[in-house]
């Protein structure tokens, strides 16, 4: 099997498909790896089998991605889904698990366009099943049509919240209510982003207007809808049976068999975090993200970074952002010439800055609230490991301000997770506890492999120089 | 197929030609071809995948985009399979995971 490329392309959501056509059309060699089954990413997930009536539902946002993927489909890839990539390095290796058989790539340039998760929020009952997130609702109506039959609440913030309830209120799922979390004070402290946002109004006024026929189709439904809701708590015997939450001081509580919750969108950087690359910590969203440059470059040099994983600013972003990584690599490989490189890439980069212009005020909007990780001691927040709050607190009062040192006393975060699940909730609970912000603490380091991958498979794979072809 | 205990239901019907047959704790369930392995068991039984590691709780899929961990099945024999990722494959052969898992570490 071949095994150097010109560049491997590691996700093949927007941004790793632009990137990958963008490179195939240069005439270079890459190879593509992704965790899925077929191409398109979250946003775009399963959008080669979905039905009209999918389709319809989920909307033109959705069906926006067929381009890509026809493209994605028509360029000369090596193409590979189903593949866990559980270890990178700087000087372009790339080893992974492809049905039970585990390989290495080798590149002179890797781009990681690893996306983005849900922000994980732990709450009472955050663990019971039956509390899923809305992006993991989205994904499996995706998959396969699959819809509650049972009561659902839909909790948190974020224009996330608004499309899930959207689509569910169309599949006349029986919402049980909807309880948005965002502090209306949230809508002054965005005003100053606002006049930037307005120069692409068009855009702005898209998400008002869904938001308010949302609202609108959900008066109809007879679907109880909350404001500045706080105090989320689902109950119930080993799966969810009621979910409880305050709201101005009013005390509300819903059968429901589904909690859906939502608290915002971050960048994925545990592959990031695992090669090495230099992070910054954004104070307004509260995440880390890689540094990169305009084209993607990480401190790394030789490794980028596309899409989502570099900063969450959406899917049209990510595939820019993926074709301008793509265009650069190109280059550096001499499959561009410089002034072509400058035109093509100053077209992309243009494109990119109109699509980010409204991103400051929806990030000032959808901040994560000052007390969304006021978590009582007796939550659990390392889902793996089962570590309450009130452990992690007790560590932070001794002077342990290091998730790495709190993973290695109480084990919090070395679960098959490895942090995922915890590591936001985690900083800050050490940044309430210590008065020190997330900025001078560490981050959260994580370990080959990423992925769980057995002995016996490490054992029987064949790791050695990879062989010229 | 016995759905009496999830609490999801397909929002569009299945031709018969579009499911294939595969194993969940030793029981036969029709299941639509081309999902995964996750979506399948959701509607089927949906409340029980795995027990976490550290206090063998109940869990089951709570992202459904390959992060949490909390789908973990045992794949024709393989353990710590997400069964969020997997597609099903006919015959295949899905059980709850109870063990602590170490293979990872």
């Amino acid at each position: 099997m071949k095994n150097r490329y010109d560049a491997i392309i590691i996700g093949a959501g927007p941004a790793g498909l632009a990137c990958s056509t963008e490179l195939a059309d240069k005439g270079l060699e890459v190879a593509v790896l992704d965790e899925q089954a077929a191409p398109g990413g979250q946003i775009y997930r399963n959008i080669s089998k979905t039905s009209a009536r999918q389709r319809a539902i989920l909307g033109p946002d959705y069906t926006a991605g067929l381009e890509l993927i026809r493209a994605f489909t028509e360029a000369t890839v090596d193409y590979l889904p189903q593949t866990r990539v559980w270890q990178a390095e700087a000087a372009g290796e790339v080893f992974f698990s492809h049905d039970n058989r585990s390989g290495r790539f080798q590149a002179p340039f890797l781009a990681l366009n690893t996306g983005a998760m849900e922000r994980p929020v732990p709450f009472p009952g955050w663990t019971l099943p039956g509390v899923m997130t809305c992006g993991g609702m989205s994904n499996l109506y995706k998959d396969s049509t699959l819809v509650p039959r049972e009561p659902v609440v839909l909790a948190g913030s974020g224009p996330l919240l608004w499309l899930v309830a959207e689509h569910l209120l169309a599949l006349e799922a029986p919402i049980a209510a909807i309880l948005d979390t965002t502090p209306l004070k949230q809508m002054l402290t965005a005003m100053p982003e606002l006049p930037a946002a307005l120069r692409r109004a068009g855009y702005l006024f898209k998400g008002v207007k869904m938001i308010a026929a949302v609202q609108l189709a959900a008066r109809k439904a007879k679907v109880p809808m909350y404001r500045q809701v706080s105090g989320l708590r689902a109950e119930g015997d080993g799966r969810v049976e009621r979910v409880k939450a305050s709201c101005r001081g009013r005390e509300l509580s819903f059968e429901a068999s589904t909690l859906l919750v939502h608290e915002g969108i971050i960048p994925n950087t545990a592959l990031l975090r695992q090669v090495g690359c230099r992070h910054s910590w954004n104070p307004v969203q509260r995440y880390w993200h890689p540094q990169v440059d305009a084209s993607g470059k990480t401190s790394l040099g030789s490794v980028y970074v596309a899409g989502d994983g570099t900063f969450v600013h959406g899917a049209k972003a990510a595939e820019l952002k993926g074709r301008l990584t793509g265009l650069t690599i190109a280059r550096e490989l001499r499959r561009l010439t410089e002034p072509d490189y400058r035109r093509q890439a100053a077209e992309v980069q243009a494109e990119l800055q109109e699509e980010l212009l409204p991103r400051p005020y929806i990030d000032a909007l959808y901040a994560p609230r000052k007390d969304l990780f006021t978590i009582s001691d007796e939550t659990t927040v390392c889902r793996c490991e089962g570590v309450t709050a009130g452990r992690i607190r007790e560590l932070v009062e001794q002077g342990y301000t290091d998730h790495n040192e709190i993973k290695s006393i109480i084990r919090c975060g070395m679960g098959p997770c490895q942090g995922r699940m915890c590591g936001s909730a985690v900083m800050e609970l050490v940044a309430e506890g210590s008065g020190r912000s997330p900025e001078e603490t560490r981050q959260m380091r994580l370990r080959p492999p990423i992925k769980p991958v057995s002995l016996q498979e490490l054992a029987n794979a064949t790791l050695g120089e990879p062989d010229e072809s | 197929m016995n759905r009496g205990n999830s609490t999801f239901t397909r929002s569009e019907p299945l031709s018969g030609d579009d499911t294939i047959t595969i194993f969940f704790e030793e029981t036969a369930c029709e299941v639509p071809a081309g999902v995964t392995v996750a979506a399948a068991l959701l509607g089927h039984d949906d409340h029980h995948f795995c027990r976490s590691a550290a206090d063998q709780e109940k869990r089951a899929p709570h992202c459904l985009m390959g992060v949490c961990f909390e789908c973990l099945v045992e794949i024709d024999g393989v353990k710590n399979r997400q069964a969020c990722l997997e597609p099903v494959r006919e015959g295949m052969q899905v059980k709850r995971q109870h063990e602590p898992v170490d293979e990872s570490k």
